[in-house]
């Protein structure tokens, strides 16, 4: 014999259903106003220069290493270059002599890096639309690197000019 | 019914807790962020700004929500949202086979598993879009699930109740 559920269960069920349902669109309401108080303070945050922004880096041409100078850097091995890619990415070229310090793996390669923190560092990543290397440079100089600068081309850039890659 | 509600708990948690922290990390180097945005090449470039506000903010927000478990329904429909708003975004990017080598993803759940010595790679593929989609999906489960878990709300029903008995 089945048993078949009756209206009023029936009822109940689409009632707690609807009750369930309109919790979820008051309390989404509810946050969703945090969120909008949230924005507005961030975006006053920034306002106010509390945060950094992509155009103050752009203003500050000393952070940034380009072309004729950074191949000429390498070749007189005038800096470390660091390679904020993947693992993968840099076992499939990277400008030789790079060290791979992968950008969400920061801590465990910290120890690959020089202890000497005087050592003048070049970070570079994929490509020019790639933030990587601007994130790595500002993490270093966070762990006292007083010299670090970054190639914004990355492995693209150097590879369009016909600089050789290296993939041991 | 502990064992659900437990489970409904941790997963709330874990939810919040990947939220709060990549949010944190992304307003820590907001300039980076705000270039990650705009290299998906999804918005107007005068969009980019106020979305990445509202993206910190909504993480940050929906995180700390999740974690003290108050109006964790409507924050967890809201994590569902934000968790396929970057699925859609991801799947664009191996779509269009966009030049970006790391998602900007990294967070919470991919340093616990660092930890575990499962490593996850941060490359955008087929992997992140179907990771964003389980987070998604795990997120909506906690929202319409009927079990509420443990968390300031539910101490305050039972402290409701206590004082009405």
């Amino acid at each position: 014999m089945h048993s078949y559920p009756s209206q009023s269960q029936d009822d109940g069920q689409n009632s707690s259903e609807l009750r369930t349902w309109r919790q979820i669109m008051k309390e989404l309401f509810i946050v969703s106003i945090w969120v909008s108080c949230g924005a507005v303070t961030i975006w006053g945050a920034d306002g106010f220069g509390f945060l950094s922004t992509p155009q103050q880096v752009q203003s500050h041409p000393a952070l940034q290493v380009d072309f004729p100078a950074v191949y000429k850097i390498w070749q007189q091995k005038q800096a470390v270059f660091v390679d904020a890619r993947s693992a993968a990415h840099f076992r499939r070229g990277h400008i030789p002599g790079a060290i791979n310090v992968p950008i969400n793996r920061i801590v465990l390669h910290l120890k690959d890096l020089p202890t000497d923190k005087e050592t003048p560092l070049i970070t570079y990543c994929g490509s020019i639309v790639c933030p990587n290397a601007y994130q790595l440079m500002n993490v270093l100089l966070g762990h006292g690197y007083r010299d670090v600068r970054f190639f914004p081309r990355g492995v693209r850039g150097w590879q369009a000019l016909g600089h050789p890659l290296g993939t041991e | 019914m502990i064992m659900p509600s437990m489970l409904i708990t941790c997963l709330r948690i874990l939810i919040g807790a990947i939220l709060f922290f990549a949010g944190i990390s992304k307003i820590s180097n907001f300039g980076a962020f705000v270039i990650n945005v705009d290299s998906y090449q999804m918005l107007p470039t005068g969009f980019v700004k106020p979305i990445s506000y509202l993206l910190v903010s909504t993480e940050i927000t929906v995180g700390t929500v999740l974690i003290i478990g108050y109006f964790s329904k409507g924050a967890s429909t809201l994590a569902a949202f934000l968790f396929m708003i970057f699925a859609v975004a991801l799947t664009n990017v191996v779509w269009r086979k966009l030049p970006i080598t790391d998602c900007g993803c990294d967070n919470f759940l991919f340093s616990l598993l660092d930890m575990l010595g499962l490593q996850i790679s941060t490359t955008v593929n087929w992997k992140t879009v179907f990771m964003d989609i389980v987070l998604a999906a795990v997120s909506f489960g906690i929202a319409i699930s009927s079990h509420q878990g443990y968390g300031l709300e539910s101490l305050m029903t039972k402290m409701r109740e206590s004082k009405v008995s």
